[in-house]
Order: C-alpha cells, then sequence, then structure tokens
C-alpha cells in the first residue's frame, strides 16, 4: 500500500517543564482552595441575602450567600482544567512565548477571582443592611494588582521561551504543460483536542453567564450574549476548503462558504511548506493573525502551506497533502492570472 | 485533491477529470467515505461546463469507484483504493522507462498489448 508521502514526520508531543505546570495548575487550585476555606469561615457573620454585582453606581446585583463561594470554586476549577487542556496538547519544542502566557495568566486570572470575589464577602461581614456595603473599587484595585505582580513574577521565574521549529520548505513548482488548468481542492477541520478545548471555554463562558443571571434574578440577561455570540464566531471556524486554481488559493469555511479569504496569484512571491504549531505559532485554533504580518486558518498542527505574498504579507493555512497544493499553487505563483 | 486538465492533450475534458480522480485514490488522497467536491464547484474551479464534470463523475459511478447520492454528493467508495499498490509498480515501470529512453507512447502501446481491452 502506498500513503501519501510524508516528508517531514510529525513533532512529538511537547514536554512542558514541571514549573509550567506548577504556574497554571497547582498555583491556582491553590488560590482557589485558599479563598474557598476563607469565604467558609466567614459564613456565620454574613447575612443570608448579599450583594454580587456592583454597577458605576454601587451595588445592583444581589443574590444568596452560597452564591459567591460556588462561582469562586467552580470558575476557577474550569479555568484551571481549560489551561490544563490547552497546555497539554502541543507539539514540538517547549515552553514557547505563548505557553508560557497561558500559564501566567490561569495564575493571574485565579488571584484576580480567588482575591477579588472573596473580598466582596469580606466587605459584607456583620452587616444587617446591604445599603452600608461599602466601596468595592479598592479590593479591586488590589485584587487586580495582585494578578498583575504574581504574572510577571512568575513569567520570570519560568523558563526561558523558546522559539517554534516550523522548517519551513520551498515548494517545488509542479510542471504544468502550456494551456493546462488544473486545480487542486483539499478540506481542512478542527482537530478533535482543538475542538474540545474550545467548547471547554464556551461551555464555562455559558455556565459561567447562566449562573450570573440566575442568581441576579434574571437581571443582566443580556449578557447571555456573549456565549452565544462567542458559539456563532468558533462555529464559522471548523471546517474549510482549501482551493488551488489558475486563480491562486481561495480559503472558505464550510459548509457557508463565508467567512473566505482568498490570494490572486499574480500577488504571491513565494509559496512553501511548513510545519505548524498552532499555539506556538498563532495562539489558537480557526481565523488566527500572529505576529509578522502573518494570517492563518489553523484548524490543527502539523503540514500547512504558506504562502508570501509580493508586499511580504504571509498566509498559512494547515491542509493534508500540502505538498501538493503548494506545489501547484507555486507553478501558477506570480504569472498573470489564466485566462 | 489534484484535478489536472490539458486541453491540448487531446484527451476528451471529462476523461481527464475522472483519471486524475482515480490517481488520487491510487495515491491514498482520498480515502473511502471521502466526498468529491460539488459538480458546480469543480466546474467553476476548471473553467469549464458543468456537464462535463457530471459526466466523468457518472464515468466514475460505473466503475463503481465513486456513489452519487441525491443531497450527499460524490462519496469515493471501498473500491477506489484497492488498486493503490499498483501505483509503486507503475512509478517503477515509468522509471525503468525513462532510464531506457522508452517514450510514454511506446510504454503506453506496450502495456496495451499485455493487457488488451
Amino acid at each position: 500500500m502506498t500513503l501519501p508521502t510524508t516528508h517531514t514526520e510529525r513533532p512529538r508531543r511537547a514536554r512542558m517543564p514541571l514549573s509550567i505546570w506548577i504556574v497554571a495548575v497547582v498555583l491556582p487550585l491553590l488560590v482557589g482552595l485558599v479563598a474557598v476555606a476563607v469565604q467558609l469561615a466567614w459564613l456565620p457573620e454574613l447575612p443570608e441575602q448579599i450583594v454580587v454585582h456592583w454597577g458605576p453606581d454601587g451595588p445592583d446585583g444581589y443574590g444568596p450567600v452560597w452564591s459567591t463561594t460556588v462561582l469562586t470554586a467552580s470558575v476557577i476549577l474550569g479555568l484551571v482544567v481549560m489551561f490544563a487542556a490547552i497546555l497539554s496538547i502541543p507539539r514540538g519544542a517547549a515552553p514557547t512565548a505563548i505557553h508560557k502566557f497561558l500559564a501566567v495568566t490561569s495564575l493571574a486570572v485565579s488571584l484576580l477571582l480567588g482575591v477579588g470575589v472573596t473580598a466582596t464577602l469580606g466587605i459584607q461581614r456583620g452587616l444587617d443592611d446591604l445599603s452600608q456595603v461599602p466601596d468595592i473599587t479598592p479590593w479591586m484595585l488590589v485584587a487586580f494588582l495582585a494578578a498583575l505582580v504574581a504574572g510577571v513574577v512568575a513569567w520570570f521565574l519560568l523558563p526561558k521561551a523558546v522559539t517554534p521549529v516550523t522548517d519551513p520548505q520551498e515548494a517545488a513548482p509542479l510542471r504544468l504543460s502550456p494551456g493546462e488548468r488544473s486545480v487542486w481542492i483539499a478540506d481542512t477541520r478542527l482537530s478533535g483536542s482543538a475542538f474540545v478545548v474550545i467548547m471547554l471555554t464556551v461551555g464555562l463562558a455559558l455556565v459561567a453567564t447562566v449562573f450570573a443571571v440566575v442568581v441576579s434574578d434574571g437581571q443582566g440577561w443580556p449578557v447571555l450574549f456573549v456565549p452565544l455570540l462567542l458559539l456563532v464566531v468558533c462555529g464559522a471556524g471548523i471546517a474549510w476548503r482549501v482551493r488551488v486554481d489558475p486563480a491562486g488559493i481561495t480559503v472558505r469555511s464550510r459548509p457557508f462558504g463565508w467567512p473566505r479569504t482568498s490570494i490572486p496569484a499574480s500577488e504571491i512571491a513565494a509559496v512553501q511548506t511548513s510545519q505548524v504549531d498552532p499555539l506556538a505559532e498563532f495562539g489558537g485554533w480557526g481565523w488566527r493573525w500572529a505576529p509578522g504580518r502573518n494570517f492563518g486558518v489553523i484548524s490543527r498542527g502539523g503540514e500547512a502551506i504558506e504562502v508570501t505574498r509580493r508586499d511580504g504579507r504571509r498566509f498559512t493555512v494547515t491542509v493534508d497533502d500540502a505538498e501538493t497544493g503548494a506545489a501547484l499553487l507555486a507553478a501558477y505563483a506570480g504569472g498573470s492570472p489564466a485566462a | 485533491m489534484l484535478i489536472r486538465i490539458d486541453p491540448g492533450s487531446g484527451v476528451a475534458i471529462y476523461d481527464q477529470i475522472a483519471a486524475s480522480v482515480r490517481s488520487d485514490a491510487s495515491r491514498g488522497v482520498l480515502r473511502p467515505g471521502d466526498r468529491l467536491p460539488a459538480a458546480r464547484e469543480l466546474a467553476d474551479a476548471l473553467d469549464v461546463n458543468i456537464h462535463t464534470v457530471l459526466r466523468a463523475y457518472q464515468n466514475l459511478r460505473d466503475e463503481g469507484l465513486i456513489d452519487l447520492r441525491r443531497g450527499r454528493g460524490a462519496v469515493v467508495t471501498e473500491a477506489a483504493v484497492t488498486g493503490a499498490a499498483l501505483v509503486d509498480a507503475v512509478r517503477a515501470l515509468v522509471a525503468d522507462a525513462r532510464r531506457d529512453g522508452v517514450g510514454p507512447q511506446t510504454l503506453i502501446a506496450l502495456i496495451r498489448e499485455e493487457y488488451p481491452a
């Protein structure tokens, strides 16, 4: 049996250093535990109904006292699971700057939530009249500063970031006979692990918003549009069709054909194949921008077609049998669009 | 999948489309259950009449390489990939012919002689 030739082997699953797991998982879980413990210890001193939301003019959302503790525990746990899932996917060298950023964000967000939410309970201890609740703003600043300082310190304590290896190779143009009109069409869809992470993120956002709306007795229901919008945006980034023809390269979202992007053959300066690490280079999946004027449609790690335009902008699409597609595109590139 | 069309080759366009699909299946690029692009999309990309593409798809169906179902489009069958082992043999044959200076027409004639229709 012949299999499609893979010219470069897929890199091995990345081994994150222990320090990344400590910053991304262990410390945030500790923060969550301490926050929940402190909140439970304060329970006897708290009124049954408490302020759970502050608007520009002071308290505007009320809920039962247990809701805050449940929210703290579930959101921090959910966030840690999400960051752990994302960090267990990458292949190749680690930790890259993006891996470090994810780990540091996990710690910073858990501190922001842990300190901030616990403080909202702390200032309500021993109060009978909820209108006497003091301003929360100073504590929010404290939480923000704690998150920022911990994030910066953790960043510098973590090992130095490595640059991802992409192994770009110039595509050998397919030999075309004069007048030949060939077409290359391939479908590409989100990898299973990426799909799980994205659904986890959207699910977490949805649960948190529904919880917030329920606890506040339906106030703030327009917030529900946020996860719904997220769902629609993610829906446009699950499957794509890549087409190379004499006119150039076109990538469309499926099944609606929109959003789409295309590059005319006459604008193409170079065509390469490369190995893409979605997190390290593009910080995720779907329609992505990366540093260095690189735009990409990233469905998974592995082989990709990389196009450089005449003005220096780059476009990357991950797709199976990239070598064949790149070879045909290279054959059409730079020429005038075929009539 | 790669579909190569050379209008100057003298071979009917629909035969060229069908041949490309066959070779994609043999290379392992198309697997059983994969769906071919809609005839309209392929016709648009190749700049040929949609009936040309439909004719190619019908020929492939008659050979048992694809299933054509209303609403589902053209789906690659198990039978399409069974000839895959031949591709290596053909590559080796062509390499031998090149080395010995045997032209493509002669090689095809030799194969016809061995394997009359």
